[in-house]
Order: C-alpha cells, then structure tokens, then sequence
C-alpha cells in the first residue's frame, strides 16, 4: 500500500522480533526486539471476522506497542501463550447444543450446552442481541451481558431458527 | 422566451391608438396585478422609442426611452414591481404575481440592450440566466410538477392502468392460468344448484320421484363429491397461481422504485419526507398488486357471473326473474351512495392516523426534550386528542357499516321472498318444480354478490389509481443531475479546481450562490468562511455534483463536471460532514463503505490515519463492533473519525470537510484536527468551519456572503484589513472566548 503518512506499516510489529513469556506470577511479558513489557493489553481487531489475525498491543499507559498481522509466524510457545491470554480476554464459548427454547413476552430463554459447560440464558431483543457474521455463526449476549457463539446456525431447526430471528 | 404574447383584439386597438405606425415593437407582456392591488391585466411594451403601460381600467403610461436609465425588478413577497430608473427618481411601472416572475427576470436585460441601440448605455452587465418559467399543463391549466411533462390531474386512468398491467407482461402465462382458474371455479360453483334441482325433482319429492330414486341418491351425492373435491382443487390452485403473480409484481415494483430511488437527485429528498417515500415504497406498491393481481380479475369475473346467472334465469322463466331482480336497483342505489360517504369517512381516518403516526415519530425520538421541560402530561394530552378523533372517526365508520350491511342483508332476502312467494304459488299451480323454485332461490343470492362488487369498484379503482400516480410520480421524476450519454471517466483527478462564474438556486427565485468564480490549484487547502446561510455548503455540494449549477461552469482538472462520470467522480472526493450518518453494520463495513474490497490492514491504516485505531481496539468487539442504527452506539467524536476514516479509503484527491468538528468537545477536536492535518497533504481540501482558528493552516480563505465571494486571501492578508468580513467575525469570535473565559 502507498505511503500517505499514515504510518499503518511504522506499527507493524515483526513476528520474529516477537516473543512472549510469562513472569513468576503468570503475568504475560511481552518481548519486542530484546525490549520487555509487562502489563501489556492486547486486543483483537476483528474480534468476529478475523479472530486469529490483526492482534494489538497496548502498553499500560495506554500507548500503542503495534499490530501483529499473522499470530501464526511466531514461534510455537509463543503462540500458545498469546492464545491464552486472548482466550482470557475474550471469553465466548461456544453453543453446542440447544436442549431447550422458548419465547414468553418477547424474551427468548434457551437450556443449552456450551464449549464451557451448561448453561441457561435468557435474551431480550433478538434483533439486537443475536447478531450473525459470517460463515453461519452468531454472537448472543444474554440479558446479564454474556456472550456466546452460535456455529452453523443455518441446520438449527426451522423452529429454533424463527425463535431467534435467524 | 417568447417577448411577445398574444393580446386580445380590444387591447391591441388601444394600443395600436398609441403608436405611431414606423414604431418597432420589442416587448409586449401581460401582467396581472393592478397597481391598486387588485388582481387584473395590465400590458407592457416596450417599442424602439418608449416603454408604454396599459393598465386595466384604460389609463396608460408613456416613458419616451430617452429618459430611462435603466429597468429592473424587485420581488416582494407575494408579488413583485417592475420598476424603471428615470434621471430623478424610480417609478413604478407594474405589479405581477409569483406565478409570472419568470416573464419579466429578463426584461432589464432586453432594455438595457435597447438603450444601447439607441446609443445611450454600453450593455456591460452580463445577463442573469432567465428563470425557468413553471409548466402549465395545456388542457387544464394546473401547474406541472417540475421536469415533468405529465398533467397528474389529466393523466387518462386508462393509460395509467395500461402501464400497470405493464409489470403482468413477463408472467402473462401465468397469469392467464389464473384468470382461466378463476373462470373454472366460478363456473363450477354455479354446478351444486343444479344438482341440488335434480335430486330435489328426480329423488326426494315423492310426486316426481323416478322408481330407481335410491340408486339415483348415490349417484347425485356421489357426482356432487367429485364437484367439491374439483372445486376444492380449483380454488386451491388459484389461490397459488395469483399468490404467485402478486408476489412476483410486487417484487418488481418494490425493487424498480427502489432502484430509481437510489439514482434521484438529492433535490428530490430535500422535498419530500422520508415517511412519505418509505409508503410508496411499501404500501402503495403493495396496493397496486393486490389491484393487478385480485382486483382487476374480480372486476370481470363479477360481471361475467352477472350476466351469465342473468341469461340463466330468464331462460328458465323470465316473469320469475324479472321479479327476483326487483331489489337490484335499489341495491345498486344503496351501495352507491354508501361508498360515496364511507370514502370521505375513511380519507378521515387516514389522515387521523397519519397525524396519529406523526405525532409518535416526533416525541418518541424526542423524548429526551419532553423529558428535560418535564412536558409529559401535556405530550399525553396531546396523543389523547388525537386518538380520540381517531376513535371518532372510526365509530362514524362503524356506524355507517351498521346501517349498511344489514340493510344489504335485508335487500336480499327481500328478493328471496318475492321468489318464495310468486315462485311458490307458481309450484302450488304447477307450473314450476320444486327443484327450479330451489335453483332460483340459490343462483339469485349468487347474483347479487357480484351485483355489490361491481359497485363497490369505483372505489377500488380509485385508491389503485391513486397508489400508481404516487408511485409513478417517482418513475416518472427525472433524475436531476444526470450523466450525460457518454460520460467522460476522470481518471485519477489531479484536483484542480475552478468555478467560472457559477450562480445557483434551489427554488429559482432566491440565488444561494451569485456570479461565483474562484481556482484552486491541485493539494491547495482552501478554508471557507461566512456567516449562516452564505452558500458556503452549496458550495461544496457543486463540486461533488451533488446540485448541477445553475448557470456558470464548475471544472475539475479543466472538464466541466457535468461531462464525469458521476460515481467515479465521487470516488475520488472525500467528504466529512458535520454530523457523519453511519449505516447499520460493523464498524470496518462502515470505514469501507466507498470501497467493500478494501482490504482489513487498509481499514486500520485508515482507522489509524483519523485517529480511531486505538478507541476502536478498546471496543468489545473491535473492528466487528456493530454501530447500531445512524451508529446511534458511538458517541459523536467517534462517529466523526470513523466517518473521516471512511472518506479517507478510497485515497481521494480532494477532501471537503463541511465542518467537521464543530460537534464535538475541544480534546476530540484537537484530536481530530491532527488527524486532518495529517490528512490534507497532498490533496484538495475544502474546509468549512466556524471556528476559524481551525482555518490558520489553509493556503487561501474565501469568505462567502450572500453567496458572494467577499474576500480572498490567507488568514493574515485577510486579518490585516480593518474594515473586512473576515476580520469582523474573527474578532467576534476572539471577544466570545474572552467572554467566555471570564
């Protein structure tokens, strides 16, 4: 991409400068071309489309450290470490199967079994707590904020389906 | 335009009494408002020698040109003068109203190039474009909508339903299998009477009853079996078949309007209200293929069934007939008159509805403000009068319908009785079975269905050809800023700049911008400064072709835009506006509206060049964070940077920004500012904005006032003249933050 001072690529963190451990207590550390950072927030920039890709890290004052593009080209433990800590930050798990679903006043309420365990739920407003993207998947948040992923909702049951406005 | 009219035969013998015969007649125009302020003609002609008034009761006015300076005219509101300039004073010449201020926007010009035959002036001003005159159509007189040809009032019904039946073309198989359905099933309705007459005459009475009457029985019950197996099948199969042409017009409709819709000027949303063009998009399509589809095929379905019960009843016994047709007439009278009435109270509730609706889509988004004067009370008053008057005119509807409805019933069965009685007497004298009285009975109640349909039609047809007109109102609107034929593709725009003497107006009356011409060279920054209602956003709006010009050219890189490709023009022009609009959809769909195949590290280096990567990383969910309906679930700063990031993918060569950061706190804006500033290297930049502190960076300043350019010149060139615009309002603005600092 063209140059227009954006500095997009001066952000860009380098996969093999890249390296993450974790302190005494368990803490990540971050290590950028043989600088340590500890406290380092990371975030994913397309939590929904590209979890696995386009990774940011925040520095505890709340600086930019960069943008990690491919999670991927870091070394093996350094990927599983970066994996659990999104996996801390971003907690979603996933519904496996739907045992139960109904729909009383406008809130739908559904018994259901999860990547996490099993779970009850009830959502209010479907039309803006069930949202699909792509690759038939859809992110549910539940009355108290909880949110789950729904995979390949398109062979739920028309039923359920109708239920929660898919 | 035409500078002489035709003029009445006793009009011209006046006038012909005040020339003298060598007298060369330029102008002869009509006006119509007298000068003691009554409507009535007055004339004006202007001849090589004088400009003579004619006025209604016969008095008339000579100027001898000689002594004319000059003419021009003055609109006031709600009518206008023409006025001329003598050596001492100004007199007034005519009064005209707004509907003929297109006649005389030309006449100072013509003047002035008669005075100058005459040797007197030099013809220097150039001449204002004479305003359109408004259409009107030629067989009735009412004023045409602009850019159409089309009379709504003398448009034939018959030519509007031809075009709808248009949208039946693609599936007229279709829908011919539906019509022949239709007939089937109204055919074979009519086949249970007899039946019933058979077995009545044949089986059950005991006179006429043939000696195999048990096996007969079967036989009937049986044949009437299949009768209603097939008419179940009939009717099942044409409820599919016409389901399915309705869908499919409908669809059509709804996607060609809507299609039509995203291609209108922008003029056409300026004028009307979005509620009213969702309706037509929605409901009045829908109403029309519920017509195509239903309405029209009921209409000759009824009249068929009409006639051909008719035909049957008189065959069999037409006194009988006669008599059973007794109460048609008056159930035509009845209905008639019912629907006349009932379409007046039905246009009331609409209205109360629609003012019902209005009323709910101004205080519930505006709950915020009933709230903070703490109006609730008064709010639910207000909804409760117009819900009452809702009820009201409901309940006269409701009324009407009692009287209506049973009184049909009763007609009806006033028509059986008279068959009952003339029909039994008949049988009791044996001149009629008991099967024929009973085939009267159940084909005259089939009778008089179609007898209330029919009347009932007026109605229908008139909301139908009311939903097309609408409908057809939007087809039939020309898309204002149009491409030309073969429009020119403008490459990558450089971004030079320039209005040659542009002026424009909406209404063509008041002229936003006046006689503009200005040129900027390629990555100029230009600030635009004026008080309220300069023109400076028109302004802006003429250089993304959002409003063609109305006189004067605008050029891009030395083309007129008129000749540009429009969208491939526009994608190359980044706009801000003040209050950024986001669609429903993530955030990064937002940022690539102008560019779907935008890749995602484009959208973060964009995001990153408006200064909304970091806040957009602490959001959930990122870049996928959904922003909610007008992105109503973002706060206005990062609303804004998310719209400059948006204006920022497709790399324009020219930014306009029309004040995009006056809504927002002074950290976002400084933020923001950076941001820009960053941003406008290299690139074209208009910059609207208030606060003019936020201009000091721009190469040149133009101050615009009453759609006029004023000044030009840099921020320090301009504060160095003590008596200029820009100076006044940068001093205005200098005492304000000090006020407001104390």
């Amino acid at each position: 991409m063209e140059d227009r001072g954006h500095n997009y690529a001066d952000h860009l963190l380098d996969p093999g400068q890249l390296r993450f451990a974790r302190s005494v207590r368990g803490n990540l550390v971050v290590q950028v071309g043989g600088q340590e950072h500890q406290g380092v927030e990371v975030r994913r920039a397309f939590p929904l489309e590209a979890a696995d890709r386009y990774i940011g890290f925040f520095l505890a004052d709340g600086a930019e450290l960069g943008l990690l593009e491919n999670p991927a080209l870091l070394d093996a433990q350094s990927q599983q470490l970066l994996r659990e800590e999104l996996d801390k930050i971003y907690f979603r798990p996933v519904i496996t199967q739907i045992h139960e679903i109904g729909e009383e006043f406008g809130v739908v309420f559904m018994e259901v079994e999860t990547s996490r365990g099993p779970r009850r739920l009830e959502i209010r407003g479907i039309r803006t707590s069930i949202r699909p993207f792509s690759w038939y998947r859809a992110l549910v948040e539940d009355v108290d904020g909880n949110r789950y992923e729904l995979r390949d909702w398109h062979l739920l049951p028309r039923v359920t389906r109708e239920i929660l406005g898919l | 335009m035409n500078l002489v009219e035709p003029i009445p035969p006793e009009t011209a013998d006046r006038l012909r009494g005040q020339f003298h015969p060598r007298e060369l007649l330029l102008v002869l125009l009509s006006a119509d408002i007298t000068p003691q302020g009554r409507y009535g003609q007055s004339w004006l002609a202007l001849t090589d020698e004088r400009l003579l008034v004619l006025h209604h009761d016969g008095q008339a006015v000579s100027i001898p040109l000689q002594q004319v300076q000059r003419v021009h005219s003055r609109n006031y509101v709600g009518n206008g003068v023409l006025l001329v300039e003598l050596a001492d004073e100004t007199v007034e010449l005519l009064r005209f109203s707004p509907s003929i201020y297109y006649k005389f926007s030309s006449l100072p010009q013509v003047v002035s190039a008669a005075l100058a035959d005459l040797g007197k002036v030099a013809a220097d001003e150039p001449p204002p474009p004479a305003l359109p005159a408004v259409e009107h159509c030629a067989t009735c007189g009412r004023a045409l909508r602009p850019g159409s040809k089309v009379c709504p009032n003398c448009i034939r019904k018959t030519e509007t339903f031809w075009r709808l039946f248009n949208y039946v073309r693609p599936y007229r198989w279709k829908a011919l299998g539906g019509f022949l359905l239709t007939l089937a099933l109204t055919g074979i309705s009519l086949v249970p009477a007899q039946f019933n007459a058979w077995l009545l005459d044949n089986v059950l009475v005991p006179d006429s009853r043939a000696p195999n009457a048990r096996d007969l029985l079967l036989v009937a019950v049986l044949g009437l079996l299949g009768v209603y197996v097939a008419r179940a099948l009939i009717a099942g199969a044409r409820v599919y078949a016409l389901g399915w042409l309705g869908q499919r017009v409908i669809y059509d409709l709804q996607t060609e309007v809507y299609n039509y819709l995203q291609f209108l000027a922008l003029s056409f949303y300026n004028k009307h209200s979005t509620g009213r063009i969702m309706t037509r998009v929605t409901s009045d399509t829908e109403r029309l293929q519920e017509f195509i589809t239903e309405g029209f095929q009921e209409m000759v379905i009824s009249i068929l069934t009409l006639v051909g019960i008719g035909l049957v009843l008189l065959l069999y016994d037409w006194q009988l007939a006669l008599m059973a047709m007794i109460p048609t007439p008056l159930m035509v009278i009845g209905t008639l008159f019912y629907t006349q009435r009932i379409h007046w109270v039905f246009h009331g509730i609409w209205r109360r509805i629609a003012s019902l609706n209005a009323h709910l889509a101004d205080t519930i988004p505006g709950a915020k403000v009933v709230k903070a004067f703490a109006q609730e009370r008064r709010e639910i008053d207000r909804f409760d009068r117009r819900n009452a008057e809702v009820r009201r005119s409901r309940m006269e509807a409701t009324k009407m319908r009692s009287f209506f409805l049973p009184g049909m019933t009763f007609i009806t069965s006033i028509g059986s009785l008279i068959i009952w009685w003339s029909g039994g007497n008949k049988v009791l004298g044996g001149d009629l079975s008991v099967g024929e009285l009973q085939l009267f009975i159940s084909y005259m109640t089939m009778f008089y269905q179609p007898v209330r349909d029919l009347c009932l039609l007026s109605e229908r047809l008139q909301s139908a050809a009311t939903s097309a007109e609408r409908v057809f109102e939007i087809l039939d609107t020309p898309a204002e800023v149009a491409d030309f034929d073969q429009p020119k593709d403008p490459g990558v725009v450089q971004g030079a700049v320039e209005f040659q003497q542009v002026s424009f107006t909406y209404d063509g009356s008041a002229r936003i911008l006046d006689n503009v011409s200005f040129a900027v060279t390629p990555g100029e920054m230009i600030g635009i400064v004026g008080p309220s209602g300069a023109g400076k956003s028109t302004l802006v709006n003429l250089i993304s072709r959002f409003y063609d010009a109305t006189d004067g050219v605008v050029l891009l890189d030395g083309s007129p835009v008129q000749d540009l490709a429009q969208q491939k023009l526009r994608a190359q022009i980044g706009v801000v506006l003040q209050e950024p609009l986001l669609f429903q959809g993530s955030i990064a769909d937002n940022i690539a509206y102008g560019k779907p195949e935008a890749r995602r590290e484009e959208i973060i280096a964009v995001a990153r060049a408006a200064n909304a990567h970091k806040f957009i990383m602490h959001f959930p969910d990122g870049y996928d964070t959904e922003v909610g309906e007008r992105g109503a679930r973002l706060s206005g700063g990062e609303r804004q940077r998310i719209s400059i990031a948006r204006a920022l993918i497709s790399d324009p060569r020219i930014l306009i920004l029309d004040e995009a950061t006056s809504s927002v706190d002074t950290q976002t804006e400084y933020e923001i500012q950076e941001a820009l500033g960053r941003l406008i290297a290299g690139r074209t930049t208009f910059a609207i904005a208030h606060r003019l502190s936020t201009l000091k960076n721009a190469n040149r300043l133009l101050v615009l006032d009453q759609g006029r350019i004023v000044e030009v010149g840099t921020h320090e060139e301009l504060l160095s003249r003590p008596e200029g615009l820009y100076r006044k309002l940068v001093d205005m603005q200098t005492e304000m933050a000090r006020m407001r600092a104390v």
